[in-house]
């Protein structure tokens, strides 16, 4: 993963929700240069946090073992821009979840007020990119524990949510090869 | 109780608006998903999730979308689905009207065959049951 459109996630609650935020930064390129007069936050990339948010919520729920990309964005509503200096709370809720395919309702807050609203769906391709790997397990399991997923993450009934053994796994071979975090 | 005709075909209406981005004028019950109204492969699992919460309904995947009839090559024959084929979907989907598919049954156009009205034939039949 290359590009990351939430900073931390605050809340997860397995198979129900999650919260991350996003802070808008003017050294962000995009920032600046999405409009030079009005510096703002492209809401096409407010939409990817969004997806991004619940994504990984759809995905813990299957251990991380299916490709979930964004198919679809219903519908969505802006309000107002995001700028630099705005922190953004990004929440998503599983609405539906099934063996083809999710839908999370989304919303984006700055403090109170309410920047957007979104409905995402997310498919899972297995057989189109059967041949494709979207991340690498190490790769993978380092990207959450930044955005501190495991440390927050909790089951309906509270208990800490689990690192699946096969990131355990490969965490450990790619820290006994020698690589540099 | 259950909705009547026109309270089903609101509410369909108001599912397909919402996950296709049609216009609520569009929606007539002759309209047929994928020619008329533009709905692509995951557009139909939207609206499944859709009518499920609208109608308070469950409905199994291959009740709307027989891919597993239309990919078994025991019913399926050089791109044509075969008479068993065609019984079979007729067991599955007694809601459709198929008879114009019969004509020339190509497996490809088996997508452009469900009408606004076959799906609100369908959803009557699940909130009935």
């Amino acid at each position: 993963m290359r590009w990351f459109w939430v900073d931390r996630y605050t809340e997860f609650v397995s198979r129900s929700h999650a919260v991350a935020t996003k802070n808008v930064c003017m050294a962000e390129p995009y920032v600046f240069e999405y409009s030079r007069c009005f510096p703002s936050y492209p809401p096409s990339l407010i939409i990817e946090g969004m997806a991004q948010t619940g994504g990984l919520l759809i995905n813990q729920a299957f251990d991380f073992k299916k490709k979930v990309v964004l198919a679809k964005i219903s519908k969505s509503t802006f309000r107002d821009f995001a700028k630099p200096g705005d922190q953004l709370t990004i929440a998503t809720k599983i609405e539906n979840m099934a063996e083809e395919g999710s839908v999370v309702s989304a919303t984006c807050h700055r403090g109170e007020s309410l920047i957007a609203a979104a409905d995402v769906m997310f498919a899972y391709p297995e057989q189109q990119f059967k041949d494709k790997v979207f991340f690498t397990d190490s790769g993978l399991i380092s990207v959450l524990r930044a955005l501190h997923i495991f440390d927050i993450g909790v089951n309906q009934d509270g208990t800490p949510i689990e690192i699946p053994e096969h990131f355990l796994q490969a965490e450990r071979e790619f820290l006994s090869s020698g690589s540099n975090c | 109780m259950a909705p009547n005709e026109d309270e089903v075909f609101e509410k369909v209406k108001d599912a397909l608006v919402d996950a296709l981005g049609v216009d609520d004028d569009e929606v007539t019950a002759d309209a047929t998903m994928v020619g008329d109204l533009g709905a692509e492969s995951i557009d139909f699992l939207d609206i499944v999730f859709k009518l499920e919460k609208s109608f308070d309904i469950q409905i199994p995947r291959d009740e709307l979308f027989p891919d597993d009839i239309l990919t078994n090559a025991e019913y399926v024959q050089d791109g044509k689905v075969t008479e068993a084929g065609i019984k079979k979907l007729k067991e599955r989907m007694p809601f459709a009207d198929l008879s114009k598919f019969e004509s020339n049954p190509m497996v490809q156009d088996f997508g452009n065959l469900l009408t606004v009205s076959d799906l609100c034939r369908y959803v009557t039949t699940k909130v009935s049951a």
